[in-house]
């Protein structure tokens, strides 16, 4: 992990939100786009939050007081970036959530907040969502893309649940599958479907072209 | 023999989840209500959830040291519950007690959830300006209190506004730095702008000009309103300067 990483870790660690603030205008100001900062800077500080909690440097309380600071940021970071943001509407709709039982929702509040900057409508319906729940949301608002997530082991046993549920849908959405579990397991194999799986968020720039012109995406 | 089977039983009826295990951590011998909580296994780690394996590792086959930390461990109602395990080694045997972190981690949840709501609804335009405004209250706290050179001798502090803590704590270094610089032998702070002064103002105020006299600077005060004479003179702190009525006496005199 390099110094910025860490140092930002501390930030978030101590709740230190303005220090970690003045560190992403620095990186905005450097010209690092959304995705680098993402991607580099605060997915990579958590990973390090969760190796000193491997080891025995930091409790699990700490991890949730950083976690909470790091959400603030997130929000703040993109109103920020909005606010000089001249993308045109995609006029394009995408929801996120995560499976039920998941509660750990960055990741995909990052993936979320990127199809917005690039001009989707999105709904980030948050952690923990139990399938009628998306169903009813999705049949009703009709998204283009549906974008859901899981870090635990133990909430991929549901996954194929809900990708066939989803699969279902009379309007035929993307289906996006994202999480840090991904890169390192086949979970493509206990599923019939056409999702997308997702190893890393920069994945998303080659697909999102693909939702916004073809309207086939089972390619 | 007696005495033996009352130690061999001893962690049995403990009220916690408690192993006693040797240095592979293979299960010697477990409390009844370790096994409320936890399904059986032979091995202590294989109730450790697996991307908790490697810390309890380090933890606990540490060189028959004592050690403590926190462990993800399968219960038989969640996959992966936080506890925080204890381990005690006496010869080759080690005393394990797990204490689950429920309540308290519950309590941190929901703390956090709620956060988490307030800030879906946090309006970051308003958070923004509030953070501009805040700026530029600084500055102008800062600009409250210019430094004034009249002399070889004597400096002039016109001060403005509300004298409360904050427009003393933000500009002391600013002062003592600049009394220092110019090794002034008097400092004059006029009180004539000031609208409101605050009892822990005056109070930092008389730090302030301790710290002055500390470096040399004697200080005047001039320009005291009728109105500032109550907290000026119930402060609660001594104020170690003279009092002159009008900016002009004060100049005449130092400035001869
Ligand atoms: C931060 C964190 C938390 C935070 C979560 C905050 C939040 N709101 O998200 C808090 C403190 C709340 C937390 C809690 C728990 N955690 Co936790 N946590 C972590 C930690 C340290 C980092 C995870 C993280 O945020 N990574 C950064 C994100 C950004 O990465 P990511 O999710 O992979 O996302 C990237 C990509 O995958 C992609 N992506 C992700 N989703 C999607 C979706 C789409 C559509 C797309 C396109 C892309 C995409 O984009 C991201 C950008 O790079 C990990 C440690 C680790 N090594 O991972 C443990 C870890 C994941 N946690 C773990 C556990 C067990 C828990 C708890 C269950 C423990 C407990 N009992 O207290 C609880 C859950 C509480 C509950 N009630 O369920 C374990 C999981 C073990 C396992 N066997 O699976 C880990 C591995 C720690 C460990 N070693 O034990 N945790």
């Amino acid at each position: 992990m390099n110094s910025q990483v860490k140092h930002f870790a501390d930030c978030l660690l101590s709740g230190h939100q303005d220090a970690a603030w003045e560190l992403l205008l620095e990186e905005i100001h450097a010209g690092k786009s959304s995705l680098e900062i993402y991607q580099q800077l605060i997915t990579n500080a958590l990973i390090y939050i969760g190796q000193l909690w491997e080891e025995n440097r930091i409790k699990v309380a700490d991890e949730h007081l950083a976690s909470a600071t790091c959400d603030f940021l997130l929000s703040r970071y993109f109103f920020y970036r909005q606010q000089d943001n001249k993308t045109q509407p995609a006029n394009k709709k995408a929801m996120f959530f995560c499976l039920e039982q998941e509660q750990h929702y960055l990741g995909l509040k990052m993936a979320s907040l990127l199809f917005e900057e690039q001009g989707w409508e999105t709904r980030f319906l948050g952690p923990n969502l139990p399938l009628e729940y998306v169903l009813n949301m999705a049949e009703s608002w009709r998204p283009d893309v549906i974008g859901l997530s899981f870090t635990t082991l133990y909430s991929a046993d549901k996954l194929s649940m809900y990708i066939a549920a989803l699969e279902e849908l009379a309007h035929s959405p993307a289906l996006l599958v994202g999480g840090r579990l991904i890169p390192k397991y086949d979970f493509s194999s206990d599923t019939s479907s056409s999702a997308i799986f997702i190893e890393k968020l920069e994945d998303i720039q080659r697909w999102m072209p693909i939702f916004v012109c073809g309207k086939d995406h089972h390619v | 023999m007696y005495a033996g089977r009352i130690i061999m039983s001893s962690i049995e009826f403990l009220p916690y989840p408690c192993f006693v295990v040797d240095q592979h951590l293979y299960i010697m011998e477990r409390s009844q209500s370790s096994g409320f909580t936890f399904g059986p296994a032979m091995n202590f780690l294989e109730l450790v959830d697996s991307e908790s394996r490697k810390k309890a590792e380090r933890l606990l086959k540490n060189g028959f040291k004592s050690a403590e930390g926190e462990l993800k461990m399968a219960t038989k109602d969640s996959p992966f519950s936080l506890f925080t395990v204890r381990i005690n080694w006496h010869k080759e045997w080690g005393y394990i007690i797990c204490t689950e972190k429920v309540q308290s981690l519950n309590d941190l949840i929901e703390t956090v959830e709620k956060q988490r709501l307030r800030l879906s609804e946090t309006n970051f335009e308003l958070f923004e300006k509030k953070e501009a405004l805040e700026e530029s209250l600084r500055n102008i706290r800062e600009l409250s209190g210019p430094f004034i050179k009249l002399s070889k001798q004597t400096a002039l502090v016109p001060l403005f506004g509300t004298l409360d803590h904050l427009l003393i704590v933000q500009n002391e270094f600013r002062f003592t730095h600049e009394a220092a610089k110019g090794d002034y032998e008097q400092v004059i702070f006029d009180f004539h702008g000031v609208g409101d002064i605050t009892e822990e103002g005056m109070g930092a105020f008389g730090q302030l000009i301790s710290q002055l006299k500390l470096m040399g600077a004697r200080s005047i005060v001039t320009g005291v309103k009728p109105q500032h004479a109550f907290v000026v003179n119930n402060a609660g702190v001594d104020i170690d300067a003279s009092f002159i009525k009008s900016l002009r006496d004060a100049i005449k005199e130092t400035i001869q």
